[in-house]
């Protein structure tokens, strides 16, 4: 069990590696810088900032470029880029690799670096206070999918070919099929709106949290409910299921104490790949109610070239769902006496 | 006359000759008695037509505005109501309809493409190649593709084909799975046995002999991607960074609908039913192609 666990938690490391190289190539390989789209600069002023980014890299400069070094204007740099293309590719790539040295060097400390928009401000920041909202939500939307997954799930597998069974599969996947950048809206203008049961936006107490809490988890207690059924009509056919039927145990036991254990492990299969749809779907549930997270941040980062902020969430991401289905990966362990951990 | 008719249905079923039937044909009767997927294949061609030949039929132009008139609810004039720049939302409902369902088309057959491609080559070299192969799917699972979407379509332009390449490009892994699973029970048939006798190359069994006989899967899969490929493209386009104004999608259109609901309603209402009830019907469509096809899977 500890060889196994130490065993997946290494083999994480080069995917993170993966992921934070391929965001970095994404970064290097974008057109246009990120102090482009401000009012203009003297060119000292510029050069510095990019200094301070990492953006150039004065030993690079020197070794492939010199005349660089000496501080031309930014005409005159693209007219002497121009003329020697060559060198100034291998320029780029050194500075590139200067650059993602030293960041993923700060990445491995848990340094994001500074936000490129904001200048006063950290990508930390930005993550530590956007990250346990997101985390809360996504919780919130996971353990509404469960209830009402689980629920129509096992009512419609028990009620096999009935109407109960017709009603909870046709609602799953209405579930599955209506958007949640639709249900949302549809929620506010009903119980925000109509009802003034809940607020429509914000994100202070449990009030708050109801609404993006059932949108962002709809869809995944649709999912939920049809591996459910599938999982447990799958079960309930094997001999041992029959055992318990035949030494007299009440149905209700057979299914609660035997089948539910099998039954349910395509949904715990399906909570890995779930973890990550509900990170893409807190981008647009946070941006619907006016949350406060990592989703906003995000997309509020990418609109604005907010590299750094943009790449650290990808990376954080990447980092928590590595987590969450080697979690899966246990529990499914300890559920199937058939997993073995080599 | 009675002995007659006793003796004669014996002869008139001979006179039949015997009807073979194929999976196909199968599949075909089952799907017919499935009624709710029936009602959807209708649902669908309607709504194509709507979308497709709707725009001809409609006396307005998509982008012709009328900021006089503003947004109105529905009316004769305009079925659906006006958008806040005095638009007709029906027009703009199904041309929002015809780049909402290309783009499902163009970004479903990429994924296509791509995951049978993957999924063939790697059940039908098995061994070391499928291990990797099949492990480097597993590690695409578990990555937040949407965020790397959403940073390539922001930093690469906002096209359409960047759109449908980026969407079909992250969507082929269960594909390639399901590939990969019956091309690995198929290749020790006797059929791909008589075909490397005669000679046929690896590429050639894999693509004329395998993968043909695997289309009930992956026509199956191809149903059920696009309604999930057409609804990442209405994510996106709500996000903003799908197709942009004044060309319209259902993506678009619910995120102005939605900003506009409190004195709109009809403006979230009409589109964001469209997209539902499409997505609804394709998914409907794709299980129950799915239960006529492949009845081991029907649970």
């Amino acid at each position: 069990m500890t060889r196994f666990l130490l065993r997946r938690l290494a083999s994480v490391v080069p995917i993170l590696l993966l992921v934070f190289t391929l965001s970095f190539v994404l970064m290097r390989l974008a057109p246009g810088g990120p102090f482009d789209a401000e009012k203009p600069v003297p060119p000292e002023v510029k050069r510095n900032l990019e200094r301070q980014y990492r953006m150039r890299e004065p030993w690079c400069e020197a070794r492939f470029l010199p005349a660089l070094a000496e501080g031309l204007s930014p005409d005159a740099e693209r007219a002497l880029r121009a003329e020697r293309p060559w060198a100034s590719r291998l320029e780029r790539i050194c500075t590139g690799a200067f650059q993602y040295a030293w960041m993923l060097g700060n990445y491995a400390r848990g340094d994001f670096g500074p936000s490129y928009r904001y200048k006063d401000r950290s990508v930390n920041e930005f993550v530590r206070a956007g990250l346990p909202v997101t985390l809360q939500l996504g919780l919130i939307a996971l353990g509404f999918a469960l209830c009402i997954g689980l629920f129509a799930g096992l009512l419609a597998a028990v009620h096999h070919n009935r109407w109960q069974d017709h009603a909870a599969m046709t609602a799953a996947l209405l579930g599955i099929s209506i958007p949640n950048f639709v249900l949302g809206p549809i929620l506010i203008f009903v119980f925000s709106l109509g009802l003034l049961w809940f607020p429509p936006a914000r994100w202070e107490d449990w009030s708050h949290m109801v609404l993006p809490g059932f949108t962002l988890g709809s869809v995944y207690a649709a999912y939920i409910a049809r591996l459910t059924r599938g999982g447990m009509l799958e079960v309930v056919r094997q001999d041992f299921v029959r055992t318990a039927r035949a030494k007299g145990l009440p149905e209700r036991l057979v299914i609660l104490r035997h089948a539910i254990r099998g039954g349910l492990l395509p949904v715990v299969s399906y909570l890995g790949p779930a973890m990550a749809g509900l990170f893409t779907g807190s981008i647009v549930v946070e941006r619907i109610f006016n949350v406060p997270g990592m989703g906003r941040y995000f997309i509020d980062a990418a609109i604005n070239r907010d590299i750094t902020l943009a790449m650290a969430v990808v990376v954080i991401n990447a980092v928590f769902l590595l987590l969450a289905n080697l979690l899966v990966d246990v529990v499914l362990g300890l559920l199937d006496p058939r997993v073995r951990y080599e | 006359m009675s002995v007659l008719s006793t003796i004669a249905p014996p002869v008139a079923h001979e006179e039949e000759p015997i009807e073979g039937t194929s999976l196909w044909r199968d599949a075909w009767r089952r799907l017919r008695k499935n009624r709710m997927a029936v009602v959807s294949a209708g649902v669908l061609v309607f709504v194509a037509l709507f979308c497709v030949v709707g725009p001809w039929i409609v006396p307005h132009a998509f982008d012709e505005q009328n900021l006089a008139y503003g947004a109105r609810g529905p009316s004769l004039a305009h079925w659906f109501g006006t958008d806040l720049h005095g638009r007709d939302l029906l027009v703009r409902t199904m041309h929002g309809g015809r780049i909402s369902l290309l783009v499902g088309l163009a970004a479903t057959l990429v994924s296509l493409t791509i995951g049978v491609t993957y999924g063939a080559i790697s059940g039908y070299f098995g061994g070391r190649v499928d291990a990797i192969m099949m492990r480097v799917v597993d590690v695409l699972y578990t990555l937040p593709f949407m965020f790397v979407v959403i940073l390539f379509l922001v930093l690469f332009g906002r096209s359409m084909i960047l759109l449908f390449l980026a969407l079909g490009a992250v969507s082929w892994l269960t594909m390639a799975r399901i590939v990969r699973g019956q091309v690995l029970s198929l290749k020790q048939s006797e059929f791909v046995e008589a075909a490397r006798a005669s000679g046929v190359g690896h590429i050639g069994i894999v693509f004329r002999h395998l993968v043909p006989n695997c289309l009930g899967p992956i026509i199956v899969y191809t149903t059920l991607t696009i309604p999930r490929v057409m609804l990442e493209e209405a994510f996106l386009s709500y996000l903003g960074l799908g197709v942009q104004p004044p060309m319209a999608s259902w993506g678009l259109l619910v995120s102005d609908g939605a900003n506009a609901m409190t004195l709109f309603p009809h403006l979230l209402l009409f589109p964001g039913l469209l997209l539902t009830v499409t997505l609804f019907a394709l998914n409907f469509l794709g299980d129950g192609l799915r239960d006529a096809l492949d009845p081991r899977m029907r649970t």
